[in-house]
């Protein structure tokens, strides 16, 4: 019996292993692209480069050329609870993508991609009970793909219209484990395992409109569809201990990486010549949030009928999470130095050779968690985010080059204020606790318009 | 098209570049009201000679612990431990069965690897403990270490300005109750803590029937005359489950030990700590617990017992010993399950605890 605990417990933690959790995507949580997040994300009616395919697809088709970027983007995360650092991992990666306009029929278009990969990884999971303590929406959220490709039309000279497909990555597999162990002689043991794993992508719509008001600037609404991710693991251990057969089976179901439907609705007055000032309001559907608590089922049978096995583990009951449905207003302004240069004609507009955009934004985002008074232990704290940017635009550089390039910077800083959890039941293995902290953020976009 | 096709190419390249992922975060430093679950030490976490779980395990059958910093110093790990003993009568070698019949000192420099020696602090003398005490319980009130006990009659105070001679109080302390809920039965296995306005809770073992045991609660000012507090336990056997889902409690509480601490916000806790019996037969140690405010709310249970769930040892008569990051339970259990002799485990809370370096004698 000694030597099939040893055994389970191998599988057990393997099996552990690949449930998991992590929720959102970078995009959402810091930005796509050093503009956009340099705006504060108030983008909806202001996406025209490759962030419109996370921020409003629609606006790609004002796009001024075939444009090309490429970033990257670094978030420390200083996420404390009672003092004291939990190591939430930072969030960097490459963003990139491209803006492909034209017309077709006389009616023009834009095709686009935008993605983020992160570089410590393509998928990233783990499992946690539901007791324990995680912050909820920033724990390992960006360890995840994000693709998005979008299509966008103008139908008539005041209307952009446009939609596509956001993809994230998931994994679903399964391993096995057959044969004989000696536990006493371990190096005797012939034990063989299969591993079947596949990286799969689940896709969710977003489609977006933006329409222009005369000489004031652009309205944008922007939709974009829940998805998440469903993890499963099944895990087999069949063999023989002791000449008796035995068989483990584990089987993991979890949520991760869930994505709520979102509401944008945005505004973007552009009536003074250099001038953006950009107010999003988001409506965020975290009402339907899952808990990403891993669903377990084990078995343990041996064919030994003397001795009587201890009953199966209990299976879980998930608490219902509870989140509340939130508002995130955003606010973004960028103004645009003519620095240097003499004037070239670039996409039939007047600029000097180089410009400087200045940028500012502000985002403040609401927790969406309920007081954890329970068993559960979601942490999270409101997050107040100002972010500062600046580009260096070179206008029309070589007789053969007559497009722009563009490197965007930026920083972003988020306060987290400090939130107190109470328990209802002073016997709670966790206990009161405070939470919050910082996160301090920098990234970079390089763009090439043709 | 070739800027498109040098762009996907180099990030596919980079993209390559970092399959191999971080160790993922968030898992540091996270939140614990060190309370429990525990679990058993590891001989590695044991010095002096002792085999872990077990910190005590000796040929009196020391048992039933009460632990204490000797200096209040929760920063060092000096302790003592006064555990009850049999005793050999008329020459003969106690039983394992055998009551205890004297209260035994030992020391710990690591506050868990107790000495082989001990010292007897205190022994039957007077007529109302009918031969019988144990189940000791120590505490500092003001520059002294009071004992708090159970003898045939009841539970009995000495007191004690070094924590090795003892003065007794007259009497017993506390007594049978001649009304309410526990009328006429002995109360035994005391477990007193100094609230932050200086007075003083008891909670006690007494039975409730034939073969169940309840937690009262009592109250002073002094030590010497106790009030008992409520008109029914402070704690009694939950109500019968099923069988597939049975609580772990619900044909015996009792043992208290009971300690005062302060929530991460802030906010003060009594704790009791306590044996626990199911109508299976099956012993843990169970929690419950309440904020301490004006009122006296009832105990709340923990949504798990906290020690003995994973080898059918029988723990009971629990004692903690509280540090800033962990929490180290002692309790009464059967020395291994090949043998029933009692001894005394140890176990640490939260699990992941990294314990200060045994005593290395």
């Amino acid at each position: 019996m000694r030597k099939s605990l040893v055994l389970a417990s191998i599988v057990a933690l393997s099996g552990a292993g690949e449930a998991s959790v992590a929720h959102a995507n970078e995009a959402d949580a810091y930005g796509l692209g050093s503009r956009a997040a340099a705006l504060g994300g108030a983008v909806a009616a202001d996406a025209t480069d490759f962030s419109g395919n996370y921020y409003n697809p629609a606006a790609l088709v004002g796009a001024e050329g075939l444009s090309l970027s490429v970033g990257y983007l670094h978030v420390e995360n200083n996420l404390r609870i009672d003092d004291r650092d939990t190591a939430v991992a930072p969030a960097h990666g490459i963003v990139g993508g491209l803006v492909a306009p034209g017309k077709l029929f006389g009616i023009p278009f834009a095709f686009g991609l935008g993605t983020y990969l992160p570089d410590a990884g393509l998928s990233r999971i783990k499992a946690l009970r539901q007791e324990t303590p995680r912050w909820a929406l920033y724990d390992d959220r960006a360890s995840i793909v994000f693709l998005a490709a979008n299509l966008a039309i103008r139908p008539v000279p005041w209307l952009d219209l446009g939609g596509g497909v956001a993809f994230l990555a998931a994994t679903q597999g399964r391993f096995a484990i057959t044969g004989q162990a000696d536990i006493v002689h371990p190096y005797d043991s012939q034990l063989t395992h299969e591993v079947d794993a596949d990286l799969t992508s689940i896709r969710y719509p977003q489609i977006g409109a933006r329409i222009k008001v005369g000489d004031l600037g652009y309205l944008g609404l922007v939709y974009r569809g829940q998805t998440k991710l469903e993890l499963g693991i099944n895990a087999k251990l069949s063999g023989t201990v002791l000449a008796i057969p035995l068989r483990y089976e584990l089987a993991s179901h979890t949520i991760d990486a869930f994505l709520p439907q979102q509401i944008v609705l945005g505004a973007s007055f552009q009536k003074i010549r250099h001038l953006k000032v950009n107010v999003d309001l988001t409506f965020v559907n975290w009402a339907a949030y899952e808990s990403p608590t891993a669903q377990t089922r084990a078995h343990l049978a041996l064919d030994l009928p003397a001795l009587m096995l201890p009953p199966d583990p209990r299976p879980t009951v998930v608490i219902p999470p509870a989140f509340e449905n939130r508002l995130v207003p955003r606010v973004g302004v960028e103004y645009t130095l003519s620095a240097a240069g003499s004037v070239r004609r670039v996409h039939d507009e007047d600029h000097r050779l180089v410009e400087i955009p200045l940028r500012a934004g502000y985002v403040f985002e609401r927790s969406p968690v309920p007081p954890q008074t329970g068993v559960t232990n979601f942490v999270d704290a409101d997050r107040h985010t100002v972010s500062l940017g600046a580009g260096l635009v070179v206008n029309a550089p070589f007789a053969i080059f007559p497009g722009r390039l563009e490197l965007d910077v930026h920083g972003q800083l988020s306060i987290l204020p400090e939130r107190l959890t109470h328990k209802d039941n002073p016997a709670d293995f966790v206990g009161d606790y405070r939470a919050g902290g910082t996160m301090i953020g920098a990234g970079s976009t390089l763009s090439a318009v043709f | 098209m070739r800027p498109v096709k040098m762009v996907f190419a180099a990030t596919i390249v980079l993209g390559a570049c970092a399959t191999i992922p971080e160790p993922g975060g968030g898992g540091e430093n996270l939140p614990s009201a060190v309370a429990g679950p525990f679990r058993a030490l590891l001989q590695d976490e044991l010095g002096n000679n002792r085999v872990a779980p077990n910190a005590v395990d000796d040929d009196v059958f020391s048992r039933d612990p009460s632990v204490i910093d000797v200096d209040g110093d929760p920063t060092t790990l000096a302790v003592a431990g006064y555990f009850g003993a049999a005793v050999a009568q008329g020459g003969v070698k106690p039983a394992a069965t055998d009551p205890t019949r004297a209260i035994l000192r030992f020391g710990a420099l690591d506050g868990r690897s107790f000495d082989q020696a001990a010292e007897v602090v205190l022994a039957p003398t007077e007529a109302w403990e009918g031969g019988v005490i144990g189940q000791p319980c120590a505490l500092h009130v003001g520059a002294e270490i009071w004992l708090f006990y159970a003898a045939a009659g009841g539970i009995g105070l000495a007191k004690s300005s070094d924590g090795h001679a003892f003065t007794r109080v007259p009497g017993p302390v506390l007594g049978p109750n001649i009304i309410g809920w526990d009328r006429d039965a002995v109360p035994s296995s005391p477990g007193v803590v100094e609230y932050p306005d200086g007075s003083l809770r008891m909670f006690y073992e007494v039975a409730i029937g034939p073969d169940s045991t309840a937690i009262g609660e009592a109250s002073s000012s002094d030590g010497i005359t106790w009030a008992r507090r409520g008109f029914g336990p402070a704690l009694a056997p939950s109500a019968p489950g099923t069988d597939a889902d049975p609580p772990y409690d619900d044909a015996s509480v009792g043992s208290p030990a009971p300690a005062i601490v302060t929530s991460g916000t802030g906010r003060a806790i009594l704790r009791v700590y306590h044996g626990a019996r199911n109508h299976l037969g099956a012993r843990v140690i169970g929690l419950g617990a309440r904020y301490l405010d004006d009122s006296d709310p009832p105990l709340q249970r923990a949504t798990a017992p906290v020690f003995g769930t994973t080898k059918p040892l029988s723990p009971t008569e629990p004692s903690v010993l509280i540090y800033p990051d962990f929490t180290l339970l002692f309790a009464t259990q059967k020395s291994s399950t090949t043998d029933a002799h009692p001894a005394v485990a140890v176990a640490a809370a939260p699990a992941l605890a990294v314990l200060p370096p045994p005593d290395p004698r």
